[in-house]
C-alpha cells in the first residue's frame, strides 16, 4: 500500500523518558505512536530519553503500528543528536515540531537522506509529519506541505498555535477555525493527510468526541492524542457506517464492471462513478478493514485497475 | 508424601490431620451428616445480655484447645478479634484456634499472642503480616486457607468445629436478632457469619448498637444466638467499607477491561437472563461498567449479580439490568444503602453462595465471573494466595468457588507486574485449578482454554489479540526475563484447601 494512503486516525504521543509507558506501546491500538523527545522531556533528561527511545525501537521489531519520533527542533542543540541516535533504530518517520516554514522540512529531508545513505536504506524510507503550530507556520503551510516527498501528513498543533496568537484555546474552538481550514487545504492540495491537534482534557470524553466530529467534517483524517484512553473515541468517530461501507462496495463493483467494459467511468444509480469516487470508496473500505468491519482486498490493482 | 492430580507434593499427614490430595473439581462427595449444635431452651424473661466479652467467653465454657470465630464483614476496620484474643490471654486460655471467615492486616496485633501460645492455629486464609511471617518461619502458626464456600462446607461437615462464634453485629436487640445494615458500624451483608449462626456450639452477638426489640431486618435471628454483649465500638467505620469504589483509570487496565467485556459478548452469554460476578478492583469495575453499557445498548435484561456487591451492581439493579443481587459482602456504602431498602437486593449466606456440599449453590447459576490473579500458569491454574516472593499474603475469597460454578471464568490481570511476568510455567501456589478457568485476559493478549473452540473463532473474527498461552508466556518472558525461582524448605506452613476439602496445594517455608 502507498505509504501516504496508510490509515492514520490516531497518533498517540508517548513521552520518551518513561520506560513504563514505552513498554506499553505495542499494546495500544493507535495507528501511529509518536515517541516524544521534545516538550514532554525535561532538558536534564534529553539524552537519557534518546537512549531509551533508541533501545525501545530496537527491541520493538515486530511492530503493529507506525512509529514516529518527535525530535527537538533542529535549531536547538538537541535536534541533530536526536536524529543521529534514533534513525539507526529505524523509526518509520519523524514528527517535526514547529515547522514554521518549508526550509525546515527541506533541511530535515536532507539530513534523513544522508542518514539513509549511511544506513544503506532506500531513499525515502523515513517519513515526515511536520507540525504547523504558529501563525507563521499556518501562513506558510501551503508550501510546507509540498516541501518534501517524504511528507505523508500535515499536523496542526493548537496549543502552540494559540500561544503564538496570544489567545486562549476554548472548548468550542472558533479561534482555531481558520487555521484548521488552511492546514486542511494545504494538506489536501498536496495530496497528504491532515492531522488535528491533541485534546488535552483526558477526562472529558464528550468534548473530545464533539471536537473529533468537528474536525472530521472539516476534512481532517486523524487526530493527535495524549492518552490511550482517547483512542477508542477517535476511532469511533472515524469509523465508517454500515451504509457508507455498502455504498463503497457498490462503487467498487461498478468500477470493476466499467473496467471490464474498457472504460474508467460508469453510471451507478444515476450517479457517475470515476477515479475520485473510487478513491473515496477505497478509503472507506480501508477504514472498514482496519476496524474489522469487513474483509476486502485493497491492492492498488483493485483501486486503480491493471496497468 | 504424594502428588495430587496437579503434580503438587502433598504430605499424607500434617499436624495430625490426614490429607486428601486434590483430584478434580467435581468428584469428591460428602459422606457425613450435616453438623449440628445443641438445642437450648430460653424462657420468657430469661436474659441473654452479658456485661462483657469475658462474661461471654466464660458462659461459652471456652477451654484450652477450642476454636473461636469472627466474620470479616468489617474488614480492616474490625477490632473484635483483637479484643477477643487479648481477653482470652487475660483469662489464661491457651491453644485456641481462630476459625474466622478471614484474617486481615489489622489483626497483626495478635502476633504476640501467637508467640505466647494463646493462638496456635488459624483455620482460615490470612491477609497480611501474620501469613508473611509464617511463610518466613518467623511465626509458628499453621494456617489452613479456605475459600468462602470451603469454609462454609468445613463448618457444615463438622471438619472445623467452632466452639464459640463472636458475631460483630452493627445492629442487634437483646434477644440476639441482628443485622449489618443499621448503626455506626454498618457493613451491609453479614453473609460470612451465617454458617457460624447455624453451626457454632455457642453464638455470641457483639454489638455497639443495641436497639429495642425487634431489630429489623433480621439477618441472623434470635433463635441462633446464645448471648448478647454490648461494647463501645466494633471498629473504624472508615475502614469497614469504602465510601465509594472506583473504576480503573490506567489505560492498560481499561484495555484489559475492554477485552474482557468483548470476550463476554463474544461468548454469546450476554443475553436476557445473564448472571454476573465481579470483584471490587478497578479493572473488574471497568468490566462491569462496559457490560452495563452493552446491556443498555442491546436492551438486555439480566437475572442476577452476586458475590461482593458494589455501587456499580446497585445501579444495574435499580435500572432493571438485574432482577436480583445476591450479596455476601458489601464493598461500598451505596451497596449497604441498597441492601437496607431494596427488596431485590438480598443478603445471602456464604453457604448458599458457594458451599459445594449444599444441594447446589448460587455460583452454579453464574454465567460469567471476572476474577484476578497474582500468577497464572500455562495450564490456566491460578494463584491468588502467594506473591512471587513465595510469601502467603492473601486469602482465597470466593475465587475457586465462582470459577467452579460459572460457565465462563475470566481472569483479568496485567501481563507483568513490576518486572515480573504474570503467566508462568508453573504458579508458585495453586488456588484455583485450570480446569475451572476459561479465559485469561491481559493488555497484551487473550488466552483461551483449548476446549472453547467456538469462542476462539469468534475472538479472531472480532480481531481481538487471541494468543496461545504458551507462546504468550514466551512473549512476556522475553520482555521481563525469567525470574529466579524462589527457594523453599520442605516444611509445610500452610494448606491450600480446595472448596471440597481436598488439598490442592501447600505453602512451604521460604529459604531466607
Amino acid at each position: 500500500m502507498n505509504a501516504s494512503m496508510k490509515l492514520r486516525r490516531s497518533l498517540l504521543y508517548v513521552p520518551g523518558n518513561m520506560p513504563g509507558m514505552l513498554q506499553n506501546i505495542p499494546v495500544f491500538e493507535a495507528d501511529v505512536v509518536m515517541i516524544d523527545l521534545e516538550d514532554a522531556v525535561p532538558l536534564v533528561e534529553k539524552d537519557s530519553a534518546r537512549v531509551l527511545t533508541r533501545n525501545f525501537l530496537r527491541f520493538y521489531q515486530d511492530r503493529n503500528k507506525e512509529m514516529f519520533v518527535r525530535i527537538n527542533p533542529l535549531d536547538t542543540p538537541y535536534g541533530n543528536d536526536d536524529l543521529r541516535e534514533i534513525l539507526p533504530a529505524l523509526p518509520d518517520g519523524i514528527r517535526l515540531p514547529k515547522a514554521d516554514n518549508p526550509e525546515l522540512v527541506e533541511r530535515l529531508d536532507t539530513l534523513l537522506t544522508e542518514e539513509e545513505e549511511k544506513l544503506g536504506l532506500d531513499i525515502g524510507h523515513f517519513k515526515i509529519i511536520p507540525s504547523i503550530e504558529s501563525a507563521r507556520g499556518v501562513l506558510n503551510c501551503v508550501e510546507t506541505a509540498r516541501a518534501s516527498s517524504r511528507l505523508v501528513a500535515l499536523a496542526f498543533g493548537a496549543e502552540d498555535y494559540t500561544a503564538s496568537m496570544e489567545i486562549d484555546r476554548t472548548r468550542s474552538g472558533e479561534e482555531l477555525f481558520s487555521a484548521r481550514n488552511r492546514v486542511v487545504w494545504a494538506a489536501k492540495a498536496a495530496g497528504v493527510q491532515a492531522i488535528d491537534s491533541i485534546f488535552s482534557d483526558v477526562n472529558d470524553m464528550d468534548a473530545l468526541r464533539a471536537e473529533t466530529m468537528l474536525v472530521k467534517r472539516l476534512g481532517f483524517t486523524g487526530k493527535s492524542l495524549v492518552n490511550p484512553r482517547q483512542i477508542e473515541i477517535i476511532h469511533d468517530v472515524f469509523r465508517p457506517t454500515a451504509e457508507e461501507i455498502q455504498h463503497a462496495l457498490e462503487v467498487m463493483e461498478a468500477i470493476k464492471r466499467a473496467r471490464q467494459m474498457g472504460t474508467g467511468v460508469i453510471s451507478m444509480k444515476g450517479k457517475m462513478v470515476d477515479a475520485p469516487v473510487v478513491a473515496r470508496a477505497a478509503r472507506t473500505l480501508r477504514e472498514g478493514v482496519a476496524f474489522g468491519l469487513l474483509e476486502y482486498d485493497l491492492s492498488d490493482e483493485v483501486i486503480h485497475g491493471e496497468k | 508424601m504424594a502428588k495430587n492430580s496437579l503434580g503438587r507434593e502433598i504430605p499424607a499427614v500434617w499436624r495430625g490431620r490426614s490429607l486428601a490430595p486434590y483430584l478434580d473439581p467435581w468428584s469428591r462427595q460428602p459422606d457425613v451428616l450435616r453438623a449440628t449444635r445443641p438445642l437450648v431452651r430460653c424462657r420468657p424473661g430469661d436474659s441473654k445480655l452479658l456485661p462483657s466479652l469475658r462474661a461471654a467467653i466464660e458462659m461459652c465454657e471456652l477451654k484450652d484447645g477450642m476454636n473461636i470465630s469472627t466474620h470479616h464483614a468489617l474488614r480492616n476496620g474490625d477490632v473484635l478479634l483483637n479484643m477477643l484474643v487479648k481477653e482470652l490471654d487475660a483469662m489464661g486460655l491457651r491453644d485456641i484456634g481462630i476459625a474466622s471467615s478471614s484474617v486481615h492486616p489489622v489483626h497483626a496485633e495478635i502476633i504476640p499472642y501467637i508467640r505466647k501460645g494463646v493462638i496456635t492455629r488459624i483455620e482460615t486464609g490470612v491477609n497480611g503480616l501474620i501469613a508473611e511471617m509464617v511463610s518466613k518461619g518467623q511465626l509458628d502458626c499453621p494456617i489452613v486457607v479456605r475459600s468462602h464456600g470451603g469454609r462454609a462446607r468445613s463448618l457444615a461437615t463438622g471438619e472445623v468445629e467452632v466452639h464459640a462464634a463472636f458475631i460483630a453485629a452493627p445492629c442487634c436487640d437483646i434477644t440476639g436478632n441482628l443485622n449489618g445494615v443499621h448503626g455506626p458500624s454498618a457493613c451491609g451483608s453479614l453473609g460470612y457469619a451465617h454458617p457460624d449462626g447455624r453451626y457454632a456450639r455457642k453464638v455470641v452477638a457483639v454489638t455497639d448498637n443495641l436497639v429495642p426489640f425487634p431489630a429489623a431486618p433480621i439477618s441472623i435471628g434470635q433463635s441462633e444466638v446464645d448471648y448478647v454483649v454490648k461494647i463501645d465500638s466494633l471498629g473504624d467505620p472508615a475502614k469497614i467499607v469504602s465510601s465509594t469504589t472506583r473504576l480503573a483509570r490506567d489505560p492498560a487496565a481499561l484495555l484489559i477491561a475492554r477485552y474482557a467485556a468483548e470476550v463476554i459478548e463474544a461468548s454469546g452469554l450476554l443475553k436476557d437472563g445473564f448472571s454476573f460476578q465481579t470483584g471490587a478492583g478497578g479493572t473488574s469495575l471497568a468490566v462491569a461498567d462496559l457490560i452495563h453499557r452493552k446491556m443498555a445498548a442491546g436492551k438486555i435484561k439480566g437475572s442476577f449479580g452476586c458475590g461482593g456487591i458494589t455501587g456499580y451492581f446497585v445501579d444495574m439493579l435499580e435500572q432493571g439490568y438485574f432482577e436480583t443481587l445476591f450479596d455476601v459482602q458489601c464493598f461500598d456504602l451505596k451497596a449497604v444503602e441498597s441492601l437496607r431498602r431494596n427488596p431485590g437486593h438480598r443478603e445471602i449466606s456464604a453457604s448458599l453462595y458457594a458451599n459445594p456440599y449444599n444441594r447446589g449453590e448460587v455460583v452454579n447459576m453464574l454465567d460469567c465471573v471476572i476474577l484476578g490473579a497474582t500468577e497464572v500458569d500455562v495450564d490456566f491454574n491460578v494463584n491468588v494466595n502467594t506473591e512471587s516472593n513465595g510469601y502467603l499474603l492473601h486469602n482465597t475469597g470466593g475465587h475457586c468457588d465462582a470459577a467452579a460454578g460459572a460457565k465462563l471464568t475470566i481472569i483479568v490481570a496485567p501481563s507483568m507486574r513490576g518486572r515480573l511476568p504474570i503467566v508462568r510455567d508453573a504458579v508458585t501456589t495453586i488456588t484455583t485449578p485450570g480446569e475451572t478457568v476459561d479465559v485469561v485476559v491481559t493488555e497484551r493478549g487473550i488466552c483461551v482454554a483449548d476446549k472453547h473452540v467456538d469462542l476462539k473463532k469468534e475472538l479472531l473474527r472480532r480481531r481481538l489479540p487471541l494468543k496461545d498461552i504458551r507462546q504468550f508466556h514466551d512473549e512476556i518472558t522475553r520482555i521481563t526475563g525469567e525470574p529466579r525461582a524462589v527457594e523453599f524448605t520442605d516444611e509445610v506452613v500452610a494448606l491450600i484447601e480446595y472448596r471440597d476439602g481436598s488439598i490442592i496445594d501447600v505453602v512451604r517455608r521460604v529459604c531466607e
